[in-house]
């Protein structure tokens, strides 16, 4: 991928998605409104996309939370 | 537990036996369940199986490997497996590991109460004397067993001080944090008279226990650095980033595929390595393990993937 620079927008979306659990349960509920939250307007285009990351994502954060330590 | 040829990865007899050394080790508790300490302990044991089962913490099979290797190890030396001597090696093993974790834990913040700090002069005093019942006070064995408990100790303490991890750092410090758990296997190379198996089961460790940490630095990397816990792949990404560039764009852009490219390269070194120690009981579990990783990364991929899209909505 190339390093092209990234809004500040959607750098903060990744953000919100990473860090925040209330925000990603707030996309899946409400998807229009967490976008307004980030300021990002809630196009068909956008919900329908952000649906999808937020669907495919998931197993991201059961890798943030195992517990994989067998020894340290 | 099986792999995906369904063969187990283990066998009965093994879990007969962790089982056994978990009654009593769960006995022990019981004797000092009077105090607040007593209280404390069983508390925090069951915080770290996740059930009201301690054993099941290290019968899972990503845990497995501090247990299973020495008994292992004793299968690939010996057609006639010594059950009394490995339930010694697992009581040894549990009651280090539980010091270890308890230590580390309290070091990290990761919600262990200090109030049980002084319950880790206990484990490791059960793990020493373990030991001593099969090794005299002159035996060779204590040498490396003392090294190894102060190579423990200073890479721990030094990776705390470390806030520029590079390849070199992450192989003598990080990944070398795990070393303890090769004294079983020198134990059980003694007890067998096999000395000479040693060097390939301590470097068959060395390459699972990098393998493992990175795999630990790449699923833990966002609490990592939410607790501002510098790890290799959280170094990587601050040198590689753009100036501009946080670590979750350039995890996202890049640092996902460079851990699981590196990973990738280390899981087919540690299949190798376990092919040559001519146990087909690791080679199995190895197998199983490089699957269940392969999997794993499959999976994140696609989330990954997924947050690069985001790239895509219309602003």
């Amino acid at each position: 991928m190339a390093n092209q620079p990234i809004s500040p927008l959607i750098e903060d979306l990744r953000k919100r998605i990473f860090e925040d659990q209330q925000f990603r349960e707030l996309l899946v509920r409400d998807t229009p409104a967490a976008l307004k939250l980030v300021n990002i307007e809630p196009t068909h285009q956008n919900v329908a996309l952000v649906r999808n990351v937020i669907s495919a994502v998931e197993h991201l954060y059961q890798g943030f939370d195992e517990i994989d330590r067998f020894i340290t | 537990m099986q792999n995906l040829s369904g063969q187990p990865l283990w066998d009965s007899q093994f879990l007969v036996l962790v089982r056994s050394v978990f009654a009593r080790i769960q006995s022990e508790l019981l004797q000092n369940q009077q105090s607040f300490l007593g209280a404390l302990v069983p508390s925090w044991i069951n915080r770290l199986s996740g059930s009201s089962l301690p054993e099941d913490y290290y019968l899972k099979p990503r845990s497995a490997p501090l247990l299973l290797l020495p008994w292992h190890l004793d299968r690939a030396l010996s057609a006639t497996p010594d059950d009394a001597f490995q339930c010694d090696l697992m009581y040894a093993s549990i009651n280090k590991y539980y010091s270890v974790r308890l230590v580390d834990d309290v070091m990290d913040g990761h919600g262990a109460d200090p109030a049980l700090l002084p319950m880790s002069s206990v484990w490791d005093a059960r793990f020493q004397s373990t030991y001593a019942r099969h090794f005299p006070p002159d035996h060779p064995f204590w040498t490396y067993f003392h090294e190894t408990l102060l190579r423990m100790a200073v890479v721990v303490t030094e990776e705390r001080r470390l806030s520029n991890i590079d390849l070199s750092i992450f192989l003598d410090f990080s990944a070398a944090k795990s070393c303890g758990a090769t004294i079983a296997l020198l134990a059980v190379c003694y007890r067998r008279d096999r000395l000479e198996a040693f060097p390939a089961w301590l470097r068959f460790w060395e390459v699972f226990a990098k393998w493992n940490q990175m795999r630990d630095d790449l699923l833990d990397w966002h609490r990592d650095l939410r607790a501002g816990l510098p790890s290799y792949f959280l170094c990587e990404g601050q040198r590689r980033k753009a100036t501009d560039e946080s670590l979750e764009s350039w995890y996202v852009r890049e640092g996902f595929a460079w851990a699981s490219q590196l990973l990738a390269e280390w899981t087919r070194e540690l299949v190798q390595q376990a092919a040559a120690l001519g146990s087909a009981d690791v080679e199995r579990y190895v197998g199983f393990r490089a699957d269940d990783h392969n999997r794993q990364i499959a999976e994140m991929a696609t989330g990954v993937e997924s947050l690069a899209s985001l790239s895509r909505l219309e602003l």
